[in-house]
């Protein structure tokens, strides 16, 4: 496959401490690639080269076939980034700001209701829009701050744990987004939870102090660890009656019941997808795994590596 | 940048209300000037250097405003992005490169600072009831234009500097305005004796002041008094540029 970003041998320190080292990976065209890692990891600084905000201390980035350095211009126009920050100005208006943005993404002020509109009709902002964020919510301002993430429509779309605040329903809209654009534009997300991306990452990355230290797919993942995941499956009416009739599903370790909501652990992730089969799923409200924790997967990769 | 007009719109944010507060403060301020100043201190100093008290101090109200104003928006706008640090990222992650984004804010702070002291010397001009040839006012203008750039630029490093060391820009603005007060707004630099009239009257603010009074009154401005101004215009605006690249870099 084509190569959207591919990183040659990037490092990046602050005061003489590496937060990135030595990084060389690929990430091909259309796909959505996650880079997962505790706090300090070196997530966000990763991200703020790949969005040309930073530049490296050593290694190349190449964009689209071209490097960052030499092409800055060109690569700026197809970039979008979202950081784990907010992104809008407390002192304008929502819409303000949307218009604001649209000015430096050369969107025309007539091209607004078309270019702008549909993605604020997305993300439920149309009431927010005459209102300054500081009345905001959490959620209602990360909205904001991804719909001017997404109204330039770039190609490759950088996401600073993009789901920061979201509740369930935005979240999902986010993620239909990127299933609608899978193929079309590449997806870059970070996130200290694999249970968040793992439904929508076609490949993903552990960082651990500047460095990778897994890289491949969900399937590799499970090969290569076992770990059980924690699925929890929300029902309109209670799932109590469910908690007996999968005692006995083999794929299934333990079932909790704890009132609406009915927790299944199984070995993995693909075992709980394949117990979901098996369920009906008319009176379900919500499904959310808590699956694999950041912790236990590099406490797990450091145990194997001693042994 | 195509969409230059656009992005200066946007950012200028033509409200009525603000609009409307931003002139009156405006006018208030260059009417308490005028009164403390031409009418209070007129009549115990009726001339400065056998000119009219009036005439001799109106260009330097208006250039002190007007540059209180420009050094004022650099400096709460490196605050303000110094404090949300988003807003940074929010211009820097558009397709447009950060010298592209430095010039924008330059032109924006010119602009709005512009606009002041149009306002400032139309306001002083009505209610001294003093006549300037109109082509020494426009001339007085342009050469005002001109040196806020670099009374900008100063705003700007002041800023990256002061939120560097925390301090709060409001002792910047204190110490800063009574700098300003020092470069020829009333008394001429000729008179302070020594090493400090050497310093004052070298000091860029008051090359500006005391030009654009000799441009205001006369219409004439020493050839050298220009090219020191341009040229410290230049300068400072690529000094404050770097910094400011480095500063967004951080």
């Amino acid at each position: 496959m084509e190569a959207s970003i591919t990183l040659k041998n990037v490092s990046k320190h602050y005061k003489k401490k590496y937060v990135l080292s030595g990084l060389t990976v690929g990430i091909e065209k259309g796909s959505t690639f996650a880079i997962i890692g505790r706090n300090g990891a070196g997530k966000s600084t990763l991200l703020r080269i790949l969005s040309t905000i930073l530049e490296p201390d050593n290694g190349t980035v190449y964009i689209s076939g071209k490097e960052i350095s030499k092409n800055l211009r060109d690569i700026k126009k197809i970039v979008a980034y979202l950081p784990d920050h907010d992104i809008h100005d407390p002192w304008l208006t929502g819409g303000e700001n949307l218009r604001k943005r649209a000015a430096y993404l050369g969107i025309k002020t007539e091209e607004f209701q078309e270019k702008v509109m549909p993605l604020v009709e997305m993300f439920h902002l149309e009431k927010e829009l005459s209102d300054y964020p500081v009345t905001y919510s959490r959620g209602v301002k990360r909205r904001l701050d991804i719909v001017q993430v997404l109204m330039g429509n770039p190609e490759v779309i950088i996401l600073d744990e993009p789901t920061m605040g979201l509740d369930y329903l935005v979240r999902t809209i986010l993620f239909k987004y990127i299933l609608k654009h899978k193929g079309e534009k590449t997806f870059v997300l970070s996130s200290n939870e694999f249970s968040e991306i793992q439904t929508i990452a076609d490949r993903w990355i552990v960082l651990d102090h500047g460095q990778i230290r897994f890289d491949g797919t969900l399937e590799n993942m499970v090969a290569q660890i076992e770990l059980p995941f924690f699925g929890n499956i929300e029902f309109q009416h209670g799932g109590s009656h469910l908690t007996k009739s999968l005692e006995h599903v083999p794929e299934i370790k333990e079932v909790r019941d704890l009132g609406k909501t009915v927790q299944i652990v199984t070995d993995n992730v693909l075992d709980f997808v394949s117990v979901l089969k098996k369920i009906n799923l008319d009176d379900v409200l919500s499904i959310f795994g808590s699956s694999i924790h950041i912790e236990e997967f590099l406490n797990k990769l450091n145990v194997d590596e001693d042994f | 940048m195509e969409n230059v007009f656009e992005i200066i719109l946007s950012e200028i944010k033509p409200k009525s209300l603000r609009a409307g507060l931003a002139i009156l403060t405006n006018i208030l301020t260059t009417a308490l000037l005028y009164l403390v100043f031409i009418t209070g201190l007129g009549q115990l100093l009726p001339r400065i250097q056998f000119i009219n008290i009036g005439l001799w101090i109106l260009p330097g109200i208006a250039a002190y405003i007007v540059s209180a104003v420009a050094f004022n928006l650099s400096l709460r706008d490196l605050y303000h992005y110094s404090f949300n640090s988003g807003l940074i990222d929010q211009i820097q992650s558009t397709p447009l490169l950060t010298y592209q984004v430095y010039f924008l804010k330059s032109l924006i702070i010119l602009i709005k600072s512009g606009g002041h002291l149009i306002l400032t010397s139309v306001v002083l001009l009505i209610i001294s009831g003093v006549r300037v040839h109109f082509i020494n006012l426009i001339l007085f203008w342009l050469y005002l234009i001109l040196g806020l750039i670099f009374i900008s630029q100063f705003g700007v490093i002041s800023g990256i500097l002061a939120a560097k060391l925390k301090i709060r820009s409001e002792f910047v603005i204190i110490f800063v305005m009574a700098l300003f007060m020092l470069c020829g707004v009333i008394v001429p630099s000729s008179e302070y004796p020594g090493l400090l009239g050497i310093m004052i009257r070298y000091f860029p603010v008051t090359v500006l002041f005391e030009g654009g009074r000799d441009l205001m009154l006369g219409g004439n401005i020493s050839g050298i008094y220009l090219i020191y101004v341009a040229g410290f215009s230049i300068v400072s605006y690529f000094i404050a540029f770097f910094i400011f690249r480095q500063w967004t870099r951080r």
